[in-house]
């Protein structure tokens, strides 16, 4: 009886353990946030809201970057094409640079790099942006390079290079190193998370 | 006994083979010096930027001469400015690129440019570069002078 009793104990601890193993903590919730952004087609985005019942992979880019940020929309779309299923899941590329990424110029971006409509290109105000941006902990700085600089729009950025899993509730389960993680790993997550 | 006219015969077809190699492809003149082997630009390729915007072009220069040559500009007739750039990445997970100055490139070594790494930076496109587009690069070197290489416009997979 004690040795069924101490089986029991000890397959239930191993259920536990195999399911935090297997299943992304928690590092971030913006379930409660609410952010006014702008999609390519200029509609409005409530984010996370808008995005709610859905897995989202999230990542950070602007499109005057010429080669960190189309690795990383590579990456994204790496992963895209490694799942079997992407019901219910949803690419998000948001600007860090919402002065010069309007809706229009993010259009072009996805249309350039031949995205679906699985991806949505999100923008908006410089301030509501930047609000988001510093509650996801994603780093933004213009960097005025001499022999760039003509104008006050000819700028370069310094920026994070992330990805985040987004789970159905708006919880942050999951953050990658946007234009180096193997896309097997992000697919394997969001398995976990279905 | 070779007579002389056989030996005429000889030196003058010797004078034609060795005419011949001197002739060849690989040699290059840059004000009257000979330069043996030639500069060569491989896997070239570019991504899609829309106008007034701005995209990143990749390729690898092979030094085959016989001496050092140094990258010194870059340009683009569709580009406002072209410049050498060079990306990087901190140990907090934060990317930014700087520009990267002239290049050395000593003999018989490549300089290569990839995603990530060393590339040019086409600022302010005075055209729209869809897949399928091509793009002219103009890369003025300090002993072999301009060379110039079209590339294809192409999405990284």
């Amino acid at each position: 009886m004690k040795s069924t009793f101490t089986t029991f104990c000890s397959a239930l601890l191993l259920t536990a353990l195999l399911a935090s193993c297997s299943n992304p903590n928690v590092i971030k919730d913006i379930g409660d946030s609410s952010y006014q952004l702008l999609n390519s087609d200029s509609t409005a985005v409530d984010f996370p809201g808008d995005y709610s019942g859905q897995i989202s992979v999230i990542s950070f880019i602007y499109t005057h970057c010429p080669d960190v940020c189309p690795v990383i929309t590579a990456n994204m779309k790496n992963i895209q094409s490694k799942l079997d299923d992407t019901t219910n899941v949803r690419f998000i590329e948001i600007s860090f640079d919402p002065e010069r990424d309007t809706p229009s110029v993010m259009a072009d971006y996805k249309k350039l790099y031949q995205l679906n409509d699985q991806f949505s290109m999100l923008t908006g105000t410089p301030t509501e942006v930047d609000s988001l941006l510093s509650h996801l902990n994603i780093v933004a700085q213009k960097v005025q390079v001499d022999s760039v600089r003509q104008d006050s729009t000819q700028y370069m950025m310094k920026h994070s290079n992330t990805i985040y899993l987004m789970d159905q509730q708006g919880q942050i389960r999951a953050e990658y190193p946007a234009n180096l993680v193997p896309p097997e790993h992000v697919v394997e997550d969001l398995q976990t998370l279905r | 006994m070779m007579n002389t006219s056989t030996f005429l015969t000889a030196a003058v077809i010797i004078a034609l083979i060795s005419s011949g190699c001197s002739s060849d492809s690989n040699q290059q003149k840059d004000n009257g010096n000979v330069i043996l082997g030639k500069v060569e630009l491989t896997d070239g390729w570019a991504r899609p930027g829309s106008k007034g915007n701005t995209s990143g072009a990749y390729l690898t220069i092979a030094n085959g001469t016989a001496e050092a040559d140094t990258l010194r500009r870059i340009s683009s007739p569709a580009a406002g400015k072209t410049e050498l750039h060079q990306s990087y990445s901190e140990g907090d997970g934060v990317s930014g690129m700087r520009p990267a100055g002239p290049q050395a490139i000593k003999a018989a070594q490549e300089l290569v440019l990839n995603p990530g790494g060393l590339h040019i930076m086409l600022m302010n496109l005075n055209q729209d570069l869809a897949v399928g587009d091509s793009v002219t690069i103009n890369l003025e070197f300090a002993r072999v002078g301009t060379q110039s290489v079209k590339l294809p416009i192409q999405i990284q997979q």
